[in-house]
Order: C-alpha cells, then sequence, then structure tokens
C-alpha cells in the first residue's frame, strides 16, 4: 500500500475508458438525413448566417459569417440543402438559434476545400485563416482558437503544451486520435513551432496512455527529429486541466497565465488547426467518443457537426437499457443533455450514456468537517468553508477564501463522503467575484 | 430530506460515506479493545456494550423528541460510546458508564446539532460531565506510575489504568490502521506526540513517563484526530494538535492525571473555529496573482 504523508490526496475516479476502446478503431458515423448546426458552439458571440432556406450548400461551405472578435464562422458539414433557420435545441444553452440542412447523401466537399500551395503564413494571415475554419477550443464548451492565439501576439512565448491528458472518465477520444494520426500530429507540432517561433513545444500524456508515448517517441526517433518534448504526466483527475497542466511541465513558470506566454491546446484542436491551414479544410466533424454503460457497442466516431445525439448514438446500435442521465463530455466536468435531439457541436468530446446506478440520488448529509475537499483541490482553496459561508450568507468573509481561483473540475463534490453540492456552492461564491 | 441533485456534476460520486467513514474508524478501535477485553475479561465488555447502548438510546430518544429529524448515525454513535469507555478505570460504577454516555451524546453532539455540527469532542464533552457529577470523582485516576520500566510497556499485563490504556502495542496498531488508510488526518497525531515530547523534554519531566504510561498515545490516534472538533485547514490542523500536546504536558506538571489530556484537548476544541483562520500557505501558490 502506498502511504502518503502529504495533504495533497490525489482522485481517481473509476476510469471506465475500456468501454469505448473494445472497438480501437476510429468509425465514420453515418451521415443523418437533416443536421442541426448551431450558430453559437463557443463562450461568446454567435456568428450571423450568409445562407437562406433553399441554397445548396456543400460539405465546408461557410453558411454564417463571424460578428464581433468572440465569434468564429461556421461551416455546412455535408452537401445538402438549407431548410430553416431557427429556434432548435442546443446541448449547453437548451435552446439556440441553428441552421438545419438536408442532406443530399452524396458529402460532396466544397471546391474552396483542397491543399494550400503556401503554408508559410504570417501571424495575422494565420489568425484569419484559423477564424475562417471556425476552430473553437475542442474540449466543452470552449473559447475561439484564434482568441487564444492572440494573446501570444507581440509577446515572447515560452512555450506551447499539446494536451494530450485526457484525464476524465469514460474519454478516449484524445487517445484513439493520438493512436492513429501521431504523423499529424507531430506535423502540427513543427507548424506550431515554427509559425510561432516557439523555444519548445511539448505533447502531454497521461500516464495510463504509455504506448501512446511508445508510438510518438518511435516516430520521432525515426524522423529523427527532436523537437517535440514528449512529457508523461500522472493519471489523477484533473490534470489535464490547463493552469495545473502547465505548473507540471513548467514547474518554474510563475507568469500570469492569462499574459499568453504559454498556451494549451487540446490534441483535437492542434489537428483541426492543421487542417485548416494545410487543407483550408474548416472545423465540421470531429471524433466523439459515445460511450456508457447503457450502450451495446460503445466507440469512437467521426460524427458531422450537427448530428443529432440521438443519431450519433443510434451508430451504436441505440440503447441497451434506457439511461438516466446522457452527457456531453466526462462525468466530472460534463452538461448534463436533457434533450436528445441536440446537436454534436465543436467542443462535444464525448456522448456518455450513465447507467442509473450511477445517477442515482443520494442523501444529502450534513458537513462532518473531514477536510477531503481541502486535500482533493488542486488549487488549494477551502471549499469546505467557502460553501459554509455562502449557505450562511456570510459573503463578506468570502474574499479572503478566493473563491476565483476555482478550476471547476468537480473533485470537492466528488470526494464528499455527506454527498454535498461543493462544486455549486463554490461557483455561487465565485459567480459574486468576477476575475 | 434533502437529496443530491443529480443533473448536476460531477455526476460521479465518491463511493464512500460519511457512515462508512464511521464504521471504519470504529474498526480501528477495535485492537484496543480486544486488549482490553484480554486484560479485564467480561467487564469490558459489559461497560463498552453498556455504553454503546446507553449512546445509541439517548440519540434515538432525542430524534424523536426533538423537532428535527435526526439521522441516527450508529457507528458513529458506537465509536462516541467507547471512546468514552475507554477512558474510565476499571471497576467504574455502572451508573457512572450509563451517565457518562448520555452525557456524551447530550451536551457532546445534539445540542450543537448533531454529527458534524459538536464543538467539544462528544466523548470528552462526556467525560468532564462526569467528573464534575458529585459521587464520579473518581473516574479520574493518577497516571503518577514513577516505577515503570519498558518491559511492561506493550502489554501492562493487568496494570491498565484505563480500560484503554492496556496495551501501547494494540493502540498503535490500531492507530496505524487509521492512519495508514488515511481515515483521520495523517499528520494530527505525530505532530501531537512530537509537540508534546519536546514539551516534555523542555520541562525536565520523565520523558518514558509522559509518553507511556500516560495516555498520549491514545490522545493522539483517537482524540486529537476527531474530524469535527478541530480545525478543518491543514495548517489550521497543525496547530490544533501542536498546541493540545504541550497543553496536556503542561496540565500534567499540576494534576498528573487522566483528566489532563481531557481538558487540554477540550481547551483546543473551543478554539479550533479561530484556527481555521490561519492563511493557508498553499493557496498562495496558485498561478497567477
Amino acid at each position: 500500500m502506498e502511504f502518503r504523508i502529504s495533504n495533497q490526496m490525489l482522485v481517481f475516479p473509476s476510469p471506465r475508458k475500456e468501454m469505448s476502446l473494445l472497438n480501437p478503431k476510429i468509425k465514420k458515423a453515418k451521415i443523418p438525413s437533416v443536421l442541426t448546426i448551431p450558430l453559437l458552439q463557443h463562450r461568446g458571440q454567435a456568428a450571423v448566417p450568409v445562407v437562406k432556406p433553399g441554397d445548396r450548400v456543400f460539405a465546408g461551405t461557410k453558411i454564417a459569417e463571424p460578428a464581433g472578435a468572440a465569434s468564429v464562422a461556421v461551416h455546412a458539414s455535408t452537401s445538402g440543402t438549407v431548410k430553416e433557420i431557427g429556434e432548435f435545441p442546443h446541448p449547453v444553452l437548451g435552446r439556440g438559434t441553428a441552421i438545419v440542412i438536408e442532406s443530399d447523401e452524396k458529402d460532396t466537399p466544397d471546391p474552396a476545400v483542397g491543399p494550400r500551395e503556401n503554408t508559410d503564413l504570417s501571424f495575422e494571415e494565420f489568425l484569419s485563416a484559423v477564424r475562417d475554419a471556425g476552430i473553437t477550443g475542442m474540449a466543452g464548451f470552449g473559447v475561439p482558437a484564434h482568441l487564444r492565439l492572440e494573446t501570444l501576439k507581440g509577446k515572447n512565448p515560452q512555450a506551447v503544451i499539446l494536451n494530450g491528458v485526457e484525464s476524465e472518465p469514460y474519454l478516449t477520444s484524445d487517445y484513439i486520435l493520438m493512436m492513429e494520426n501521431i504523423l499529424e500530429i507531430v506535423e502540427a507540432a513543427k507548424f506550431f513551432k515554427r509559425i510561432l517561433r516557439l523555444p519548445k513545444i511539448c505533447l502531454a500524456v497521461g500516464e495510463d496512455k504509455l504506448e501512446v508515448l511508445e508510438i510518438v517517441r518511435s516516430k520521432l526517433f525515426s524522423l529523427s527529429e527532436d523537437f517535440l518534448e514528449v512529457v508523461c504526466v500522472p493519471a489523477h483527475y484533473p490534470q489535464g486541466e490547463e493552469s495545473l497542466l502547465i505548473r507540471k511541465i513548467l514547474p518554474g513558470f510563475r507568469g500570469d497565465l492569462q499574459a499568453g506566454e504559454v498556451l494549451v491546446f487540446n490534441i483535437a484542436t492542434a489537428l483541426a488547426i492543421l487542417e485548416a491551414i494545410k487543407f483550408r479544410k474548416p472545423l465540421y466533424e470531429r471524433i466523439v467518443t459515445v460511450t456508457g454503460e447503457c450502450l451495446p457497442e460503445p466507440k469512437n466516431l467521426l460524427v458531422k457537426i450537427g448530428t443529432s445525439f440521438n443519431d450519433a448514438i443510434r451508430n451504436c446500435k441505440g440503447f441497451l437499457r434506457k439511461p438516466d442521465r446522457v452527457l456531453m463530455g466526462g462525468p466530472m466536468s460534463g452538461v448534463c443533455v436533457e434533450d436528445w435531439n441536440a446537436p454534436v457541436i465543436k467542443g462535444t468530446q464525448a456522448i456518455v450514456a450513465l447507467p442509473p446506478e450511477d445517477t442515482k440520488p443520494r442523501k444529502v448529509l450534513p458537513c462532518i468537517r473531514c477536510g477531503l475537499c481541502l486535500q482533493a483541490c488542486p488549487v488549494w482553496i477551502n471549499p469546505c468553508l467557502i460553501a459554509l459561508a455562502v449557505e450562511t450568507g456570510n459573503f463578506d468573509s468570502l474574499k479572503a477564501f478566493h473563491p476565483e481561483r476555482c478550476v471547476e473540475c468537480g473533485n470537492c463534490s466528488y470526494v464528499c463522503p455527506s454527498m454535498r453540492p461543493m462544486l455549486q456552492r463554490v461557483l455561487e461564491a465565485k459567480g459574486l467575484f468576477p476575475i | 430530506m434533502i437529496f443530491t441533485d443529480t443533473g448536476q456534476p460531477p455526476f460521479l460520486r465518491t463511493p464512500d460515506s460519511a457512515a462508512r467513514m464511521s464504521r471504519r474508524f470504529f474498526s480501528g478501535l477495535l485492537p484496543v479493545m480486544a486488549a482490553s477485553a484480554w486484560v479485564f475479561g467480561w467487564e469490558a465488555v459489559q461497560v463498552f456494550s453498556l455504553a454503546a447502548v446507553s449512546c445509541l438510546l439517548t440519540e434515538s430518544l432525542w430524534s424523536r423528541v426533538s423537532e428535527k429529524s435526526f439521522r441516527i448515525h450508529e457507528w458513529s454513535s458506537v465509536s462516541t460510546a467507547v471512546l468514552l469507555a475507554l477512558l474510565l478505570p476499571p471497576g467504574v460504577s455502572r451508573w457512572a458508564v450509563v451517565l457518562g454516555g448520555v452525557a456524551a451524546i447530550l451536551f457532546g453532539k445534539m445540542i450543537f446539532g448533531g454529527l458534524g455540527q459538536n464543538v467539544f469532542n462528544p466523548s470528552l464533552a462526556g467525560f468532564a460531565v462526569l467528573a464534575v457529577m458529585p459521587g464520579f470523582e473518581n473516574v479520574i485516576v493518577s497516571q503518577n506510575t514513577a516505577g515503570m520500566d519498558w518491559s511492561s510497556v506493550f502489554l501492562e499485563t493487568g496494570t491498565g489504568l484505563t480500560y484503554g490504556d492496556v496495551s501501547k502495542a494494540a493502540i498503535l496498531f490500531g492507530g496505524m490502521l487509521l492512519v495508514t488508510r488515511r481515515l483521520v488526518p495523517v499528520r494530527s497525531p505525530f505532530v501531537y506526540l512530537a509537540s508534546a515530547g519536546i514539551f516534555s523534554g523542555l520541562l525536565g519531566r520523565n520523558l518514558l513517563s509522559d509518553f507511556i504510561a500516560g495516555n498520549t498515545l491514545l490522545f493522539a490516534f483517537f482524540y486529537v484526530t476527531d474530524f469535527a472538533s478541530a480545525p478543518v485547514t491543514s495548517r489550521g490542523r497543525l496547530v490544533f494538535s501542536a498546541a493540545a500536546g504541550a497543553l496536556t504536558i503542561l496540565l500534567r506538571v499540576y494534576d498528573d492525571s487522566s483528566a489532563a489530556g481531557v481538558y487540554a484537548l477540550l481547551l483546543m476544541n473551543a478554539v479550533a473555529p479561530l484556527l481555521d483562520r490561519i492563511p493557508s500557505g498553499r493557496s498562495s501558490r496558485n498561478g497567477g496573482k
């Protein structure tokens, strides 16, 4: 038995990744007859449609232009005709404006999609290419990629970290992407290093994915390249979180995370950026882990953006039994999707059908002051006393506890033996002190 | 009764529960109880069961008459009962056990609002109330055992001063069970012991007598580590245990009895919420400003 005298408790939720790895290849999902593509798929402003009902579109045709700085273009995922523009279910926002496309089942690519002759872009050209390709953070309801890149402008970036840690239970989409497309990832890293003039670029992989580590290292060896630093990080949750990853990989880094000296990109996002630059291919499809105990055949699917959750699940032979909850993203920080007609968006890493035994309500008991939430918190705040202050209305004392440092990983709620909603209390406190 | 909102993240919860934690804490007490039963025989078993019955009955009666519906925390109450019984000297009157159990649950736990809300360690509060009742002064025993040597340390056959104090080996075994399974604050027992040792040395007392003769070891593993009556922050817990250790030795200078540890810890319990206010050093490590 490992015995640690340290006060930090490492949280290892049961990984449950093996389910979706029984099919260890990426399968192409069947293109549904109707796709609902939301205009807002990230934190920021919605795009403005440039098509009208009846217009003919192809896979990769731009159907909405960015409006405002925090906005990216939206593209048709397959060829067909625009059916209507209106209010439709949205996985995160509940409801939102979306463009509905009726597929012609040919999936003809747009003529504009094709290899770019000159990939030696200037920084500004690079940013606008990324924005035009509609690329956002692809892990959860993310931030547009061009906004993140823009922070590097005029700075001396120290490093870019490609994040393949994926410490959440169930998720395997990044893992399978790295297993199948490792050459492209090396190429993406090379491209980033050249265009951003980086002194250092790292690929972070969790300890539970040692085979990926081996593959990357052997590929780098046979290419006789050594620019990409492959880092193995512990597999406890939430090691994949941005600020924690930076602290792990660059232990001496004491700068401002917002100042743009270090950037963290999800593997999928990095690959999407490479495809956008190399092939002018906009972000209109992504790999989604469709998994959960309620599905007979969990697998990793290449899904067109706009495919409804129901259609994606149908690719895994439907439900084995009725799930209580269907989540977008992992069970620790994902979103519960009530309406399963909601579409897959750019940030949908996974569709998880949680079994009823996991979602059974349990009794909430009073706090026993065990201090587990403090030990499990990766950023060393005090969820116990924050929750107490929120519940007793003692808002003046909250500021000293720094609730704004919370990274919303959910560890405090996960470990609480009294089943208290710690994360929600901390978020309430966080809402009182915007950064 | 409020239930978890399963529509909010995280959707997975720990398989552990408060009830399970109390059960596992109780399992750490088993070696001490076994040693006690080995030495004192049937009498020890009777005292433990009597205390447990008294605590459980008090809690269920209180739950019935109070307006708020309390959940009976079975194993937590049993632990409280055993922890109280371990403080009592052998041959104590059965009335002391029953009254102590009632006082522990009533004045130690329930008047503060039940499990987790208690300011004082319930067993210690029960013991303190018992000790001031007329006729029960004999629950406090002197611990001045000058002629102690190492040979009688591990299983003090028959020479134990209280039910809990018969075997240091059993206390260490049960305590380490709790510590290695992280059922108690990991650092607290060792900080308490170190602080008591340092203070004992500073005051020029007999280290052997303070550690082995007294109930220091028992307190370090089973009383100082109580969650609800200790601070919740790691630094608060360090200060709490260190101060409790020092205070125990200081009180022993004036009265070398089993009550020294009890009153030292009760005093520290009272200031525990203040110790929570000690700013944590680690939170400043977070990135950014």
